[in-house]
């Protein structure tokens, strides 16, 4: 009873100050809404942006097919099975290396051989982006596939070619390839990966490695080596030694 | 309320196809595709990053070892 009397008691004065506070809060949550709606949008896209970072996984290409069907590809892997020999009989014996380059690859797998993987990765990547880069020059070719003359714009080049003269972002994860080959990881678990990369806005060229619990390795030319997911890639073709793979197919 | 949701469906939705919409290429024949990904130009250029991997002393001097018999000098390898 006693409130019901205080409340009928308010002067006039003070209910239009209530009222006036209540515009102000109103006034000012609109105010915050396009703030708070800014916020909430940014929080969405990074964890779209997170979410939709492509993750490359080894069984989601499609197979497109034996190695030999680029023949280009294929004809560096004979090449390279020619070279190994020196590089073999370099390991056995440093007075059998017939180059500087040969005796500091012999240096670098005698001593990788006995460090841990990650370190291996380490190591292989530095050693082999320290290379000069050189860009490849476009030159005619009869192309086996088209079997018509082509203007090729990439060559891709064997380890000890490019231990030599150095060579472009392929090149260097070839050199890589081959080199953790040498060192003992399995054929299946190595990609020469050609993604387009839209920072760069041109055709790139990494090493991937699957690891042991499924996540993939990136070994990149500028010095980096990137672990799982890697934003800014759109993947195109995979080869190793043994197969091509092709990821536009599976979007197509 | 019913305008957050239209905003939130809206954004996830453009992510899962925005990548989807880069590539709506036809399906191609193997042949095709490998006439493709033969041509493809791979040549792009990436700075160096400011920060590489850091490597340890054991494998700095690796490197350094391996250099200096590049350019023809004795070392000390510890094989």
């Amino acid at each position: 009873m006693i409130k019901r009397v205080q409340q009928h008691s308010k002067s006039p004065f003070a209910r239009k100050s209530e009222l006036s506070d209540d515009k102000t809060m109103n006034e000012s949550c609109q105010r915050c809404w396009p703030t708070a709606y800014f916020i909430w949008a940014s929080l969405t896209l990074l964890f779209c942006s997170q979410a939709f970072a492509e993750q490359y996984r080894f069984d989601r290409p499609t197979y497109l097919g034996n190695a030999e069907l680029l023949p280009n590809w294929a004809e560096t892997i004979v090449r390279h099975r020619a070279q190994k020999l020196q590089i073999d009989t370099c390991l056995v014996d440093e007075k059998l290396c017939d180059s500087r380059g040969l005796k500091s690859l012999r240096h670098i797998l005698l001593r990788a051989a006995d460090l841990e993987p990650e370190r291996q990765f380490s190591l292989i990547n530095r050693y082999v982006n320290k290379r000069h880069f050189r860009r490849d020059r476009a030159h005619r070719q009869l192309s086996a596939i088209s079997e018509r003359e082509e203007v090729f714009r990439s060559k891709w080049i064997t380890l000890l070619e490019f231990l030599r003269r150095g060579g472009d972002c392929e090149d260097y994860a070839t050199a890589k390839y081959f080199l953790l080959r040498e060192l003992g990881f399995p054929v299946h678990d190595l990609r020469v990966l050609v993604s387009y990369d839209r920072k760069v806005r041109g055709y790139h060229a990494v090493l991937a490695v699957r690891q042991p619990d499924d996540s993939v390795w990136f070994l990149e030319s500028n010095g980096s080596i990137i672990r799982g997911k890697h934003r800014g890639y759109h993947y195109i073709f995979a080869v190793n030694e043994e197969s091509v793979w092709d990821h536009d197919a599976e979007k197509g | 309320m019913r305008k957050l949701i239209w905003v939130t469906l809206a954004l996830f939705a453009g992510a899962a196809f925005a990548n989807e919409q880069v590539v709506q290429g036809q399906s191609l024949k193997v042949k095709e595709r490998l006439q493709v990904i033969e041509l493809i130009n791979i040549a792009a250029e990436k700075e160096q990053v400011a920060n590489p991997e850091p490597l340890d002393a054991e494998l700095l001097a690796i490197l350094e070892e391996a250099e200096a018999l590049e350019e023809g000098q004795e070392t000390k390898q510890a094989e």
